[in-house]
């Protein structure tokens, strides 16, 4: 199942294994696609639930539109890729940095299709916390920050040789300067305290001890009712990459955890 | 006992070929047009495939060899590391062992 119209629009989807228990797995933004959680933490949970992994719209092998990347589109999105799956059952939804963005807008627009949330460096933006890294990260949308992390860059740079480069330098400069993808995000409202303060579900954060936005962690930590942070030692923004055993463990575990029907040992 | 009889028997060469004819499927036209696909072939460094690009490559796998062909604990079980460096015999080989297992 390789594509799945949803709002009209193209997506590129994996889904993977069987069980009870459905995770979707929402990748960064840019220099970014599904990628990233297939060859790092998705098959591995495909061994005792139902995985489903995508490319947001305009990434990797899914459809580049001209518009539609604020945040609440990409969240119809994945409510309407969803509804395509047959899917409407409660999910465990987790995002790796604008992943998580996209996950706690799930959660808030639509609680009743949300099992738990696993946020993975995520830099949603809160109204009133008003550190300047932050909200210039405007929801993990910094064409000097995240876009263009410096960690980031250079681990790519270290894996990809020219014909990959040009091809993912090509589809980024398409998306930022051929789509309203940078306006669409720099519009998307902060989440509100009040209702991050209802989100009810289980939410796992991981993130590095280094990274810059270790700080918004803690906030989301103090913020969300039902949340557990784990912190990498030793490690930057960069985390689902550079300490991809931890970060599956952690997940894996914090599912197996809280999900019967989801085996968490399989990450050992 | 081998299962598998003389005229069905899988061939790291047949594989090999559907392997080679699928990733010309995937990458289109811009297709690597330099040395020939061989077992010693590397993924990331001589064809330069995007890691979406093996996704994709791993589904048209999927569809053409149906379940006898396991994906999910092959790529579960391997570091970023080893996936980076991943030549097209490994895939070759893993895809011919599941078949003669079937």
């Amino acid at each position: 199942m390789p594509e799945v119209t949803a709002r009209g629009h193209r997506f590129f989807v994996q889904r993977m294994g069987e069980g009870k228990s459905t995770a979707v797995f929402v990748h960064g933004l840019v220099m970014d696609n599904l990628s990233s959680w297939w060859f790092t933490v998705a098959n591995a949970a495909a061994r005792t639930c139902d995985a489903v992994c995508y490319d947001l719209r305009g990434h990797g092998r899914s459809e580049v539109t001209p518009s539609g990347y604020a945040v609440a589109d990409s969240v119809d999105d994945l409510a309407a890729i969803l509804d395509e799956l047959g899917v409407h059952h409660p999910v465990y939804v987790i995002g790796n940095s604008y992943g998580g963005v996209v996950g706690l807008a799930f959660a808030q627009a639509y609680p009743e299709r949300t099992a738990g949330l696993v946020l993975v460096e995520a830099h949603a933006s809160i109204e009133g916390e008003d550190d300047r890294e932050v909200d210039q990260l405007a929801h993990g949308l910094d064409l000097a920050g995240a876009l263009l992390d410096e960690d980031i860059v250079n681990h790519w740079l270290d894996q990809v040789g020219g014909r990959k480069l040009n091809r993912m330098a090509a589809r980024a400069k398409e998306l930022i300067w051929n789509t309203s993808m940078v306006d669409d995000l720099r519009n998307s409202p902060p989440f509100s305290p009040e209702n991050l303060g209802r989100i009810e579900c289980p939410v796992l954060l991981v993130y590095g001890e280094e990274s810059d936005i270790i700080g918004r962690a803690r906030t989301l930590a103090r913020i969300l009712p039902n949340s557990e942070l784990h912190i990498l030692e030793g490690i930057d923004h960069t985390a689902l990459m550079s300490s991809v055993a931890d970060v599956r463990a952690a997940i894996l575990d914090w599912l197996g955890e809280h999900d019967g029907a989801i085996d968490g040992a399989v990450s050992r | 006992m081998e299962a598998v009889g003389v005229e069905t028997a899988i061939t790291t060469e047949t594989v090999l070929a559907t392997v080679a004819d699928l990733i010309g499927a995937v990458v289109g036209e811009d297709f690597f047009f330099g040395e020939p696909i061989t077992m010693r072939t590397s993924f990331s460094h001589d064809l330069e495939l995007e890691s979406i690009e093996f996704v994709a490559l791993s589904e048209k796998l999927q569809e053409h060899y149906g379940e006898r062909v396991d994906f999910v604990d092959w790529i579960s079980e391997m570091e970023l590391a080893e996936i980076i460096g991943l030549t097209v015999g490994q895939l070759v080989d893993h895809i011919t062992e599941c078949l003669n297992r079937a």
